[in-house]
């Protein structure tokens, strides 16, 4: 369906309270670079956030599904995209170390319905085991709603569930 | 089905609270790679490097200026307070590949 096109740049992780990464996936003859801005998450690096958001076609707003705090904590970060972020910005939900089942504190629904009420994306995640990383990824990359980038996928080329989204997004139209 | 060939290139921000695993995530997806204890990300072993190549500007990063990189000594680097810098350099994709360019330079000083 896809692959990666390079491995990681060889960027080192020189960095204020945030990494700097990129990544380009090959989308069959679209290619898709991401430039990713990696933030501190320590509460003391809050008024650093916008230098990073600011501009931003997309975020991926994290939570722990171990953590309600850290669930309430992502709340606010949509809130604040949603007030102070790019009026465009594609705001995804990341239920992050879902392998962690037996230790869950966050229901995938409960989850799943913010993120609808919100109008965002939702995924849970494991970077761990690798569990809708890249579809996470991938999903945002499809997403044809960024200003001045209109990702022109052919349908057939996407696995079935971001098929089944650009079919949602083009009936919402 | 005509050959299309397109590069679309974005920026892509992960927020949330701290040990939550955004570091993870990236790493999985840029290096498929990860490890239990991550560090946390707070600035790494140069925090001050990125406003320090900002403030230098695009025409050091050409490697025209390189004595102005004589201020920026391992003392002078700690000791420039961050606020100092126009951050919006910082953010600007253009600049940071030029601060690419700059910043072995720092790090060998």
């Amino acid at each position: 369906m896809f692959r990666h096109a390079c491995s990681a740049s060889e960027a080192p992780r020189w960095v204020v309270a945030a990494a700097f990464l990129t990544q380009t996936v090959a989308l069959n003859d679209t290619t898709v670079k991401f430039e990713i801005w990696d933030t501190a998450g320590q509460e003391r690096y809050h008024s650093l956030a916008p230098m990073y958001y600011r501009g931003a076609a997309a975020a991926i707003v994290v939570y722990d599904i171990t953590s309600p705090d850290s669930f309430a904590r992502a709340k606010s970060w949509v809130r604040e995209l949603q007030r102070q972020g790019n009026p465009n910005i594609v705001i995804a939900l990341a239920g992050n170390k879902s392998d962690l089942a037996s230790k869950r504190k966050v229901e995938p629904d409960e989850a799943r319905a913010y993120a609808e009420e919100n109008n965002i994306m939702f995924m849970e995640t494991s970077a761990k085991t690798a569990s809708n990383v890249n579809e996470l990824f991938v999903q945002i990359g499809a997403s044809r709603t960024f200003p001045g980038c209109p990702i022109q996928l052919q349908p057939w080329s996407l696995p079935r569930w971001a098929r089944q989204r650009m079919r949602s997004q083009q009936q919402e139209r | 089905m005509a050959a299309q060939n397109k590069t679309f290139q974005f920026k892509l921000v992960l927020l949330g609270e701290s040990a939550v695993g955004k570091s993870s995530l990236v790493l999985r997806f840029v290096r498929g790679q990860f490890f239990d204890y991550q560090e946390s990300t707070i600035g790494g072993p140069y925090p001050l490097a990125v406003p320090c190549c900002a403030a230098l500007g695009p025409q050091a990063a050409r490697g025209g200026a390189s004595p102005g990189l004589r201020h920026f000594s391992p003392v002078a680097r700690v000791a420039r307070p961050t606020g100092s810098c126009d951050t919006r350099d910082v953010t600007r994709v253009t600049t940071y590949y030029q601060m690419k360019h700059v910043s072995p330079c720092l790090f060998s000083l």
